[in-house]
């Protein structure tokens, strides 16, 4: 009896570390954005909001969340369309190198930002020598990046909600007389909406978030709200930092939020 | 009602024949259970029928109409699947009316079909909820419903009671008999539960091995199983090997002469079922009687087992009323009898 009270209450302090651990940082950052002072210090001198309109003010800042808005809705789009017809595929499909495949499209996910960004940077520069069309920091260049980035999750995502799909109950629409395209529309995709709108979700936030791949191929007068982050680090350290990343850290968990709402997240892992 | 015939339908896949040259004629408005152990084709031959499964060979016609080439959405059947197989997303009412939605019924008339076809699973109160707020039992129901309600011209059934408890079980299958014979379908029904099929089906046809082994009625089956393995699936414990010396004797290989029906004439085994096996007390004769020792004795309630081992080599399992079987000690000399009409010849051909 003891020793359980013991483990629960280890396994309890172990918990609470963890999440703490987790939010800690987050907290501190919400914290600081309302600091009065300039240089940030502990404790504050007071209190203030004015470091939200100076953010807003900052051009960089205003178009970097605009681009990434964008960009995140276009690549969830983009990801979707690729990604649901390739889970489709790999899970329904038999044919020869169907594990190749599956490895191929998942491969984003495991080589590093940084690496996969200047490999695309040179892959377009060398695209752009050889058909003069110039992709390296243009607008749909940036996309396919974030497109190609976002997909593996859709992939994996769709792939577990295809995979854990009962053929039975597709077999009896059949049987009760829909068509294979209707079956698809009344009873695959309702069945699997969990895992798209989840597959959605991680495609926006994936490509939201984005730093590594992004900073190759910006261009000119283009800078996703991450890098204008770092741009501005690179010279100042205040609070305009710390509203700017609430804001970001509102946009995420909204979009968790109302994700949760129409899917359960916990059902989707 | 509709006649459905398989002729010569086989299937095979790349390393084996799930079904091999299977032909049935289902008379209209008659009940045949697929009766055989897991892989034995009978869940095959119903996803055939039931156009899931592409036949490597062979006809299937439902009421006459070729359907061999068809998908599953053009055949018109009604499948009841183990696992019911209910639509999550929609409530049982939807899930009912699903089929006549597809094909394209007025919202009306849908709606009031879907209402009969409730109240014929006796779960009209429960129309809007879901699948997951519905017990097992009540799932099997919807199941049914949404599959009777299409008006099907054969109605499938793939061992739709194996997941319901004993009791749900008895109760499930006595209704679905009953709703078969109101609405006067023809119905396949897959199982590996003798008792089930006996206690459903107007035919059962017995398969092995991907082959028909015997078609007959439940007492066609039980009363003079035509294979060893007909008569093993059925209870044939007790399989004595020889050969039949003159009409109406058997001789076993060691050295038993024993009594058999004059009125087949060949056969190297002689079956007797535990339950045709009787004590015979003193004094007593009958057609066939052997004595031996009790070297194993269970009591299951209403009767009790027990196996009696003969000097001559073989044991012999007797089912009997347990209040006879009371009085017996192991190691105890007891005789049993049977009649000549027990003793079912059968051939040795296994596989």
């Amino acid at each position: 009896m003891c020793e359980g009270t013991a483990t629960r209450l280890a396994f309890a302090v172990s918990v609470w570390t963890v999440i703490g651990f987790v939010l800690l940082p987050l907290s501190v950052v919400v914290w600081l954005s309302f600091f009065a002072n300039r240089i940030i210090s502990f404790p504050p001198t007071g209190y203030t909001l004015a470091w939200y309109a100076r953010a807003w003010g900052v051009a960089d800042f205003r178009n970097g969340l605009l681009l990434s808005l964008q960009l995140g809705g276009c690549a969830t789009l983009g990801s979707l369309l690729l990604g649901a017809p390739a889970a489709l595929a790999l899970v329904r499909g038999r044919f020869p190198g169907r594990e190749a495949l599956s490895t191929l499209l998942l491969a984003p996910m495991i080589v590093p930002g940084i690496v996969g960004g200047s490999a695309l940077f040179m892959a377009y520069i060398e695209f752009e020598v050889a058909t003069d069309q110039q992709l390296a920091g243009t607008l749909p260049g940036l996309l396919a990046a974030h497109v190609l980035i976002a997909r593996p999750w859709t992939v994996r995502l769709l792939t577990a909600s295809l995979t854990g799909l009962d053929r039975a109950v597709e077999e009896a629409a059949a049987n009760l007389g829909a068509s294979p395209r209707r079956v698809f529309l009344l009873v695959t995709l309702p069945m699997v909406r969990p895992g798209v709108i989840a597959a959605a979700l991680f495609s926006f936030v994936i490509s939201f978030i984005d730093l590594e791949k992004s900073l190759f191929l910006v261009g000119p007068g283009r800078t996703t709200l991450q890098i204008a982050i770092v741009n501005y680090l690179e010279w100042n350290l205040d609070p305009t930092i710390g509203a700017v990343a609430t804001v970001q850290i509102l946009i995420i968990t909204a979009a968790l939020v109302v994700t949760d709402h129409y899917a359960k997240l916990s059902r989707v892992f | 009602m509709t006649e459905v015939v398989l002729d010569g339908v086989s299937k095979h896949y790349a390393e084996m024949v799930a079904v091999d040259r299977v032909s049935l004629r289902i008379p209209a408005g008659q009940f045949v259970a697929l009766l055989g152990p897991s892989g034995c084709g009978k869940t095959t031959t119903l996803r055939m029928v039931a156009g899931f499964v592409d036949a490597t060979q062979g006809r299937i016609t439902i009421g006459g109409r070729d359907v061999t080439q068809l998908p599953p959405w053009r055949r018109n059947t009604g499948l009841v699947f183990q696992n019911y197989a209910l639509f999550p997303h929609r409530t049982v009412a939807q899930n009912v009316g699903f089929g006549l939605q597809m094909r394209g019924i007025p919202r009306a008339e849908a709606a009031a079909r879907v209402a009969t076809a409730l109240q014929r699973v006796k779960l009209q109160e429960l129309a809007d909820r879901l699948p997951k707020q519905l017990s097992g039992g009540q799932q099997q129901r919807v199941a049914l419903a949404r599959a009777l309600v299409i008006e099907p011209d054969v109605l499938l059934l793939d061992e739709p009671l194996s997941n319901l408890d004993a009791r749900l079980r008895l109760e499930m299958r006595t209704e679905i008999r009953a709703l078969q014979r109101a609405l006067e379908l023809t119905a396949i029904f897959v199982t590996h539960d003798q008792e089930e099929a006996f206690a459903i089906a107007d035919i059962v046809a017995v398969m092995h091995r991907g082959q028909v082994e015997q078609v007959g009625t439940p007492a066609e089956i039980y009363e003079t199983p035509s294979t060893r393995f007909v008569a093993e699936f059925t209870g044939v414990h007790n399989l004595l090997p020889g050969r039949v010396t003159a009409p109406g004797r058997f001789e076993t290989t060691d050295g038993l002469g024993l009594a058999c029906t004059a009125s087949r004439p060949l056969g190297s085994l002689l079956g007797v079922r535990p339950e045709r096996l009787a004590l015979l007390p003193a004094g007593a004769t009958a057609d066939n009687a052997v004595a031996g020792q009790v070297v194993s004795l269970a009591y299951l309630g209403a009767v009790a087992e027990a196996e009696v081992q003969l000097p001559s080599g073989p044991r012999l399992l007797a089912r009997l009323p347990a209040h006879q079987a009371a009085v017996l000690a192991m190691g105890a000399t007891v005789t049993l009898g049977w009649p000549a009409s027990a003793s079912l010849l059968l051939e040795d051909a296994h596989g």
